[in-house]
């Protein structure tokens, strides 16, 4: 009975006793710092790309753990799109897709990285794939298709989380639409993106004139020109980009294609009547 | 591919002062690391106990946020406060982390009370684990 008496007392005096100290003292010293601290963490917590549970994981298997732990991700995250590059050289797309993931949760900021990641998806991942399957003369028709649509989807889920971190960018929209028209060849689809991205600020101009055109190749004459004409009225006069005479061609051509009446024309405000 | 400088059209311009703040910093939190270490050393009866601890702790300390944000929602009150409690334990290594804040981001440039109260943080928390590790080591004779 002594013995444990003595036993426990050496415990609790070696180990139990400065252990509860060390902790208590850790929490009262917390409690002091956090008080003090806590509107510059807020301050610094609101400049910092925002990391989950999931980004962490992800970055220890590709060893940037140094970049999360060490604060500088952007320059972790510029350092890995060269190495992305190498991998696009290399046409690996299994190495794509992980540095592409790795380097967007890293540092989403620069739109330069996923406009460039959908590009690399949805324009060279499809020709190293039919590639891989013995080339364009190898594969049917159907199954080349396929592919281009499978990694279409990929860009667009891609293109989905950029735009979760830039609501407000018209690029990364119409990335979405420049797929459908190029890489899908799906009019409608596009015509639909390049309206989004036309309602977004700072969305240069031409894209509103790509929308109308589109409308037009799918025969849409009628909406094109209900489009046009409200276009036109909104269009700045002072601003050389903005093609007014372009658009204004344009509805004359749809009106003469549509058999439009003299008296019924489009009249831009402020011209005459002759 | 995207032209770079249409990317960066906002501007990524390193601020050559602001590195030195950082560097700064950067030391202050080697010296909390270099606290830690101590205080753990005062406990551990080998190096590669007071290596592999220090490290853990380190990486506790700046991944402790995340952690406080994720069970932020938690509904029962006892693991509320164990959490928080635990959080209150290990000082916040991610407030260190204004690297991209102080050199590039021009918008969002911290301002100078902000990092001199971190600095201030860090400085505490360094005395306060050197105080610690050499109260520990004056009961230690082995």
């Amino acid at each position: 009975m002594d013995r444990w008496r003595t036993v426990s007392s050496v415990l609790f005096e070696q180990y139990l006793r400065p252990f509860a100290v060390v902790m208590c003292s850790l929490l009262l010293a917390g409690v002091v710092s956090s008080a003090f601290i806590h509107s510059s963490w807020q301050q610094v917590k609101a400049g910092q790309v925002e990391l989950s549970l999931e980004a962490v994981e992800d970055t220890l298997g590709h060893g940037a753990v140094i970049g999360v732990l060490g604060g500088f991700r952007t320059i972790v995250a510029d350092f890995l799109w060269l190495k992305l590059n190498a991998a696009w050289e290399q046409q690996d797309r299994v190495e794509l897709n992980a540095l592409l993931r790795l380097i967007t949760t890293l540092d989403p900021r620069p739109e330069f990285f996923w406009i460039n990641g959908a590009r690399m998806i949805s324009y060279d991942v499809p020709r190293w794939r039919i590639r891989e399957a013995g080339g364009y003369d190898a594969i049917s028709a159907h199954r080349e298709r396929a592919i281009i649509e499978e990694q279409a989807e990929q860009a667009f889920t891609f293109l989905e989380k950029a735009r979760a971190f830039h609501p407000e960018n018209y690029r990364l929209v119409m990335e979405v639409a420049q797929i459908y028209l190029n890489r899908l060849k799906d009019d409608a689809k596009a015509a639909e993106w390049f309206l989004k991205a036309s309602r977004l600020p700072d969305c240069p101009y031409y894209v509103s004139r790509m929308y109308a055109e589109l409308l037009r190749k799918q025969g849409k004459l009628n909406e094109a020109y209900t489009y046009l004409t409200g276009l036109y009225q909104s269009l700045p006069n002072d601003d050389p980009y903005a093609l007014k005479n372009v658009v204004l061609e344009r509805i004359h051509e749809l009106e003469a294609e549509l058999s439009i009446p003299v008296w019924e024309r489009f009249m831009p405000s402020g011209a005459g009547i002759l | 591919m995207l032209n770079a400088s249409e990317a960066f059209v906002d501007g990524r311009l390193v601020r050559y002062g602001d590195i030195a703040v950082f560097a700064l910093l950067q030391w202050v939190k080697f010296g909390m690391i270099a606290g830690i270490s101590l205080l753990v050393a005062s406990f551990a009866q080998t190096n590669l106990y007071t290596v592999v601890v220090s490290f853990f702790v380190l990486l506790v300390c700046q991944l402790q946020y995340i952690a406080l944000e994720a069970y932020a929602g938690i509904e029962s009150a006892f693991a509320s406060l164990l959490v928080r409690g635990l959080a209150m334990v290990f000082p916040n290594f991610q407030l260190f982390n204004v690297g991209d804040q102080l050199v590039y981001d021009v918008e969002t440039v911290l301002p100078l009370v902000t990092v001199c109260k971190i600095t201030v943080y860090g400085l505490f928390y360094m005395l306060f684990f050197l105080g610690l590790a050499q109260l520990n080591f004056r009961r230690r004779e082995i």
